[in-house]
């Protein structure tokens, strides 16, 4: 191994790259990711947020060594959970996490060997560069390139190495949080992750471990479950970043399905094919952007709808209400389900609805293409304490406890809070604050009429 | 049909309360894998044994739209088990039942496959969530090793997904499996 290489990280301080790892991050394929924004385009509502999933892949790196190291793995372990750290996100797409739900409503999946069906699109592609991308396998050589690509995708193998790089104590969340808070320029996302480490352990038997809190580690884990929350809440739902993720993602649909555009079909239209995988490693943001808002496009919704994004002339909230105060449980049912494909005429109902009124009540030009009726759905700190993968446990004996029942601060908070939202987005523009409050008000009641007619069929009073 | 959906007919056809939140995992789990359906429902291995997060968004989701009632119980402070201190049950409500009923018409085939899993299931025996989830990994693991396994070999295996389960347990577990008709002694 040649001599560590050190660079200036604004959020880790100096990070200690191995030089394996500067072969692997020196590949076209991972130099890409400078190019792809952590966020997307929260910069619109937070400009320092032009940090990239680049900068990230160096802090999980940092951050899962660390951790590995505390832990007491060996170095030949700490070696293979900073190489799968360190490349996790090399699948991601322009605009990251936003390409996600066009690349998974297009994927062909008929091809794909029966354990990948039910992969995410990103992943299996991360996996696939990782094991076949030519100077990455010349540097890493193929064995340890099947190695990593089987840590990050298969249920198998040593859990505690596997918590480390994929988990809701993992190092992938763990930089987020802070790096995210950094360059937003909030508070909200700090936690000590030195404490937090210190309060980690592995439990269970020998090469059976796996990652949980020290019984006394609990409050550190606290305000590291507290930051995801607040941060999920101040800044990943946003109210302009969602406006902003939904225009994206209605720019690239109107582009595909309405505008034809070949080059946005071979981007999203995964079959897993080499012409694929070799003309996705080409795409990001920039060039998405540009290829969008190119002049001989210039008359396509797509074109019209990223300009606005360029120009940020953004769509406007025009309509917010809870799903789980509507009285009418079969429409309860419809709206909490309209992002299914099977209630994709309804939405478009809606749209068409609510572009017509809203021209009406605005006397402004209202495109129905670019309204966008959105669901989302919020739920308790406690339900988010246990992120996507099926909770923290504290090590206690005899047997370990899930998290938000040994934190006395989670333990006593209701969980019976969760709840769903419709929103609608469109591009009208108002003087003045007196102005919208207006507006949203005389809106209010028609668009739940709308909604409602849409989604049953009949006129109803309120939503 | 999807995992809410799937869930929300879960819980019609189980016809009461499910306790606790591992019981309902579990129940689904094996509902999937009496329909056939297991692998559109996201089960992976988790400690507490074969766990989807779609499931519990599904159930998320009724809750946000009112179709379920959520009862939380205090079981004390100590568990002996040092397992699900509070236990939450889940019970659909007069809303939830009425819409899952309409939803059941739209899905006739989906629907009376659910049923006839749910009487298995009844059939099996009512276990409690702990020899339930046992059950359910000694399924899982016996996927994972093509269907055929000892309960020696089942034992083993468990630890490769960080699973403490005993020799007596799997031995009780393939007994309930048999029962549901899920497997065979030979």
């Amino acid at each position: 191994m040649g001599r560590p290489f050190r660079l200036r990280d604004p959020v880790h301080g100096f990070i200690q790259l191995h030089a394996d790892e500067v072969k692997l991050i020196d590949t076209p394929i991972f130099q890409r990711l400078r190019r792809i924004r952590q966020l997307a385009m929260a910069s619109l509502v937070y400009p320092g947020a032009v940090h990239t999933r680049f900068d990230h892949s160096l802090g999980v790196c940092h951050v899962a060594g660390m951790l590995a190291e505390e832990l007491g793995l060996d170095s030949d372990e700490v070696r293979l959970v900073r190489l799968a750290a360190l490349l996790h996100d090399l699948g991601h797409g322009p605009f990251s996490h936003v390409s996600e739900p066009l690349l998974e409503r297009h994927a062909d999946r008929s091809r794909l060997p029966a354990e990948q069906k039910k992969e995410k699109i990103h992943e299996l592609i991360t996996a696939h560069f990782i094991r076949t991308d030519p100077a990455l396998a010349m540097r890493a050589g193929p064995a340890r390139g099947e190695e990593i690509a089987h840590l990050l995708l298969a249920e198998f193998g040593q859990p505690a190495l596997k918590n480390i790089v994929s988990g809701p104590l993992d190092a992938d969340k763990q930089d987020y949080l802070l790096r995210d808070s950094r360059f937003c320029g909030v508070a909200y996302g700090l936690f000590d992750i030195h404490q937090l480490h210190r309060s980690l352990v592995l439990y269970g038997a020998e090469d059976h471990q796996q990652l949980m809190i020290r019984p006394d580690g609990v409050h550190a884990t606290e305000q590291y479950v507290l930051a995801k929350y607040y941060l999920t809440t101040m800044v990943y739902r946003h109210r302009v970043r969602l406006i902003t993720d939904q225009m994206i993602v209605r720019a690239l649909t109107l582009g595909i399905e309405v505008d034809q555009i070949e080059q946005l079909r071979c981007l999203y239209f995964f079959d897993g094919s080499d012409e694929f995988f070799e003309n996705y490693k080409q795409w990001d943001d920039e060039r998405l952007l540009l290829a969008c808002t190119s002049a001989e496009l210039a008359h396509t919704a797509c074109a019209q709808l990223m300009g606005r994004l360029l120009d940020r002339r953004l769509l406007k909230r025009v309509f917010l209400a809870r799903i789980g105060r509507e009285e009418d449980s079969a429409l309860r049912e419809v709206l909490g389900n309209l992002p299914k494909p099977e209630h994709s005429a309804r939405r478009s109902e809606i749209e068409t609805e609510a572009a017509r009124l809203l021209a009406k009540v605005t006397r402004q030009q209202v495109d129905k293409r670019f309204v966008i009726v959105h669901v989302f759905d919020i739920k308790s700190v406690r339900t988010t304490s246990r992120n996507d993968e099926a909770g923290i446990l504290v090590a206690t004996a005899p047997q370990p406890r899930p998290f938000e029942q040994e934190s006395t601060l989670f333990a006593s908070i209701n969980e019976e809070y969760d709840d769903q939202f419709v929103e609608m987005y469109a591009p009208v523009e108002w003087e003045t604050h007196t102005a919208r409050d207006r507006l949203l008000e005389t809106l209010r009641r028609p668009m739940e009429e709308l909604i409602r007619a849409a989604c049953t069929g009949v006129k109803g009073e309120t939503l | 049909m999807d995992t809410y959906d799937f869930v929300h007919l879960a819980l019609l056809a189980m016809g009461s309360d499910i306790k606790g939140k591992t019981k309902l995992q579990k129940t689904v789990y094996f509902l999937g894998v009496l329909t056939g359906m297991i692998d559109e429902l996201g089960y992976r291995p988790h400690f507490y044994g074969p766990y989807s997060d779609d499931v519990a968004g599904g159930i998320g989701r009724l809750r946000a739209l009112r179709f379920v009632d959520q009862n939380v119980t205090g079981m004390g402070t100590v568990d002996q088990s040092g397992f699900e201190v509070y236990r939450y049950d889940y019970r659909l409500n007069d809303d939830g039942r009425k819409v899952a009923q309409q939803k059941a018409k739209r899905h006739r085939e989906a629907w009376e496959r659910i049923q006839q899993a749910a009487q298995m299931l009844k059939h099996g025996g009512d276990l409690d969530y702990m020899k339930l989830s046992v059950a359910a990994k000694a399924f899982f693991m016996l996927g994972e090793k093509k269907g055929r396994a000892s309960i020696e070999d089942l034992t083993l295996l468990a630890k490769r997904f960080g699973w403490s389960v005993t020799n007596d347990q799997i031995k009780e577990a393939a007994g309930y499996l048999e029962r549901l008709g899920l497997v065979e002694n030979v």
